[in-house]
């Protein structure tokens, strides 16, 4: 099993050898058995070696994309070519980021809404030459040019493979298990790091769309990690508000005001929960108060807590 | 059509199939104006494109990095006019975006841009062109036709020939006639390039072409070549193309760690100094950062202050050793530079000597070997002179705590 190093790693280079990853995967304890890091492809070579990418170094490969990146603590990028008489038919890209949130965090902000979604790493999707997939702390793009009449079953069997290499358990965060189960639109879930509607004082969002009474809402929950943090983001949102809105809070503490650049989406209501903030935009009081208590009991029963 | 052109079609048309929109901003169907946004200021200063007839205020949108659509709506009913963006910028996912935001505005009140490669490669960029499969001219045609439908519009304004490097690139003679084809069919306004390396070189190529009418470069206060690329830009404008900044944040911060953000309004301003920069779109993500943009649009000259400010940081950012760590295994000594380094920036950047001696004291290495070392094998990606500011910082080793404060 693989796992790049921490720290240390991010003071690598770019273009070093792929000799240096099999160092890496010995140090850790992992086999080179088919052919290290990166499998084997039938009637493919690899193109020289694969070269690695840190923090100071995304830019010469993906330009100005890779502000994103290192928003979502992006450590280090792994890229192999696969050749075929001489020509790049196959390319595979592992971007290892500082945890699971962050690396789905990247994978949402290119997953389609609608997708062939495959059962690769934790969750994975096929469009025609490409396969990407994140688990772990591993976000994983594959891009094939090759005419393949099964595709589909070649790629999803190569990034399984590859997936099996990958250190780290198959599992969403755990904080998108607290929101409210029923309603939820599949595939809708992300996790945005920072600047979260625009606003700078809002991060760390686990976001699902939801359809109630035919309508598309948006859940969040704000869960920074700590009480404090939360409160302090719901705080300064209400600061924020207060001037611009009619900003109203319950007996029970719910906030809810019109954000005025998301007017159009109606009332956001907000609840403290104590190591998390809820919002809903666009629902009653009641709805909400019912969702309240939903996350509130499941945020409860998690162990160890949120 | 080839083998391969066939193969683009079904993947462009599976990925243009896509709805996508629920990044960080709202679910499809409650995009909505921002409301709170005032109208258009009569005081934004207003800059005409070159020779294309578009006249754009000073601050332009760079969508790349945005993800939220009420944010770009909220720049375009705030003065705004030209959004940018890609074909490859978020998989397609970015162009659909910003397609959501402007299908149902009028389409004299908004200019977009957008940009395609000459390459396959499905991926935001890729700088080994090894890897690259080259466009035929068709493919590469229906690529922005693949673009055109994402953005929910019949034609785009500008389409630059995505990050070119060389003189070579930018004569392509395949995206040469493809988008003037493009452009005979109504379907692109004005041919473009962009440029993030060897600017200068790809500018005087625009020129070369006579097909070219705008220019996109990478342009900062921390700019590499400045004069070169500067002369450049002026002969551009002066012949009539529109000049576009980017990477006018130069980086967003000042150091690796990323914890100190260099100013944004006064590197726009920076940028904007000159005639000859017509427009420049910096990327923003949050409505703080768009009101700020709206500021500069208004009032876009650089104060002393902030000239001032830019400096001092500039060259405070070059005592910074970004301590990557390549001389650690070439000092014969074994010494740890990056820590020698680091206590060189608190003296020489901070002033903060007693934090520069805890530093060189901590190493525990006495005497720095250096000055018996006859040459310096450290080869610094920074071009420090490790061995004179090892030296320099070491002296502080010795001086009594009384005579640093």
């Amino acid at each position: 099993m693989i796992s790049w190093s921490e720290g240390g790693m991010s003071r690598i280079f770019v273009f070093v050898s792929v000799g240096a990853i099999f160092g890496l995967a010995m140090a850790c304890g992992m086999s080179e058995g088919d052919g290290g890091f990166f499998p084997t492809v039938d009637g493919l070579s690899t193109r020289g070696e694969a070269e690695l990418y840190d923090s100071e170094t995304l830019f010469e490969y993906i330009n100005g994309a890779a502000e994103s990146y290192l928003a979502y603590g992006f450590e280090e990028l792994a890229v192999q070519s696969y050749e075929e008489d001489g020509e790049v038919v196959l390319a595979v890209d592992v971007y290892r980021h500082r945890d699971g949130v962050h690396a789905f965090g990247i994978y949402c902000q290119e997953r389609p809404d609608e997708g062939q979604f495959v059962d690769v790493g934790t969750e994975g999707y096929y469009q025609s030459g490409v396969i990407n997939f994140f688990k772990g702390r591993y976000y994983v793009k594959m891009l094939n040019y090759r005419q393949l009449d099964d595709e589909r079953d070649e790629l999803v069997a190569l990034a399984g493979r590859l997936a099996a290499r990958l250190d780290g358990e198959t599992g969403f965060p755990r904080a998108l298990d607290l929101l409210p189960q029923s309603d939820r639109i599949p595939h809708s879930e992300r996790y945005i790091a920072r600047d979260f509607l625009g606003h700078e004082f809002l991060h760390s969002a686990f976001v699902a769309d939801y359809l109630i009474n035919g309508a598309r809402s948006q859940v969040f929950l704000l869960a920074p990690g700590n009480a404090a943090a939360g409160r302090e983001m719901l705080n300064a949102y209400k600061a924020y508000a207060e001037g611009k809105s009619e900003v109203v809070t319950s007996a029970e503490g719910t906030i809810s005001f019109v954000d005025p650049y998301y007017r159009s989406n109606g009332t956001l209501r907000l609840a403290d929960l104590d190591g998390a903030v809820l919002g809903i935009f666009g629902v009653d009081a009641d709805t909400f108060d019912s969702a309240t208590e939903e996350v509130r009991t499941a945020m409860e029963a998690t162990d160890p807590p949120l | 059509m080839t083998e391969h052109s066939d193969r683009k079609n079904r993947r462009q048309f599976i990925v243009g199939g896509l709805s996508g929109l629920a990044l960080a901003g709202l679910a499809p169907g409650r995009l909505g104006a921002a409301e709170a946004v005032p109208n258009p200021d009569p005081d934004i200063v207003i800059r005409k494109l070159g020779a294309t007839g578009l006249e754009l205020p000073l601050v332009s949108m760079g969508v790349m990095n945005a993800d939220n659509p009420n944010l770009v709506a909220a720049a375009l009913d705030s003065g705004i006019k030209m959004l940018d963006t890609a074909h490859y910028y978020q998989r397609g996912r970015n162009e659909e975006m910003v397609g959501e935001v402007i299908k149902d505005r009028s389409r004299d009140g908004f200019v977009v841009a957008t940009k395609a490669r000459a390459s396959t490669v499905d991926r935001s960029e890729v700088q080994d062109s090894n890897k690259a499969t080259r466009e035929s001219e068709e493919s590469f045609i229906q690529k922005v036709e693949l673009s055109l439908e994402r953005l929910h519009t019949d034609y785009v304004d500008i389409l630059y020939l995505h990050s070119c490097k060389s003189r070579e690139d930018a004569l392509d003679e395949m995206a040469l006639s493809a988008m003037q084809t493009l452009k005979k069919q109504g379907k692109i306004r004005h041919i473009g390039v962009s440029t993030h390396s060897n600017q200068a070189e790809v500018i005087e190529a625009a020129l070369e072409s006579g097909v070219y009418e705008v220019v996109l470069t990478a342009y900062n206060f921390k700019t590499a070549n400045r004069e070169e690329l500067e002369r450049a830009m002026e002969r551009a404008a002066a012949k009539g193309l529109g000049v576009v900044a980017m990477k006018t944040q130069a980086g967003v911060f000042w150091d690796k760690e990323r914890t100190q953000p260099i100013p944004m309004k006064a590197a726009l301003r920076w940028a904007l100094r000159q005639d000859y920069v017509h427009t420049a779109i910096p990327g923003f993500t949050t409505f703080n950062q768009l009101e700020d943009d709206l500021l500069v649009m208004k009032e876009p000259t650089l104060t002393t202050e902030e000239a001032a400010s830019l400096e001092t940081q500039e060259k405070l950012a070059g005592l910074y050793c970004q301590q990557c760590g390549t001389c650690l295994d070439q000092c014969p000594a074994d010494l740890d530079i990056p820590v020698l380094m680091r206590g060189y920036m608190y003296a020489h950047g901070y002033r903060n000597l007693l934090s520069a001696k805890d530093v060189v004291n901590g190493l525990g290495r006495g005497d720095l070997p250096c000055a018996t070392c006859e040459s310096c094998s450290v080869n610094c990606p920074q071009d420090f002179d490790v061995r004179e500011r090892a030296l320099d910082v070491a002296r502080i080793g010795q001086v009594p705590d009384d005579f640093l404060v």
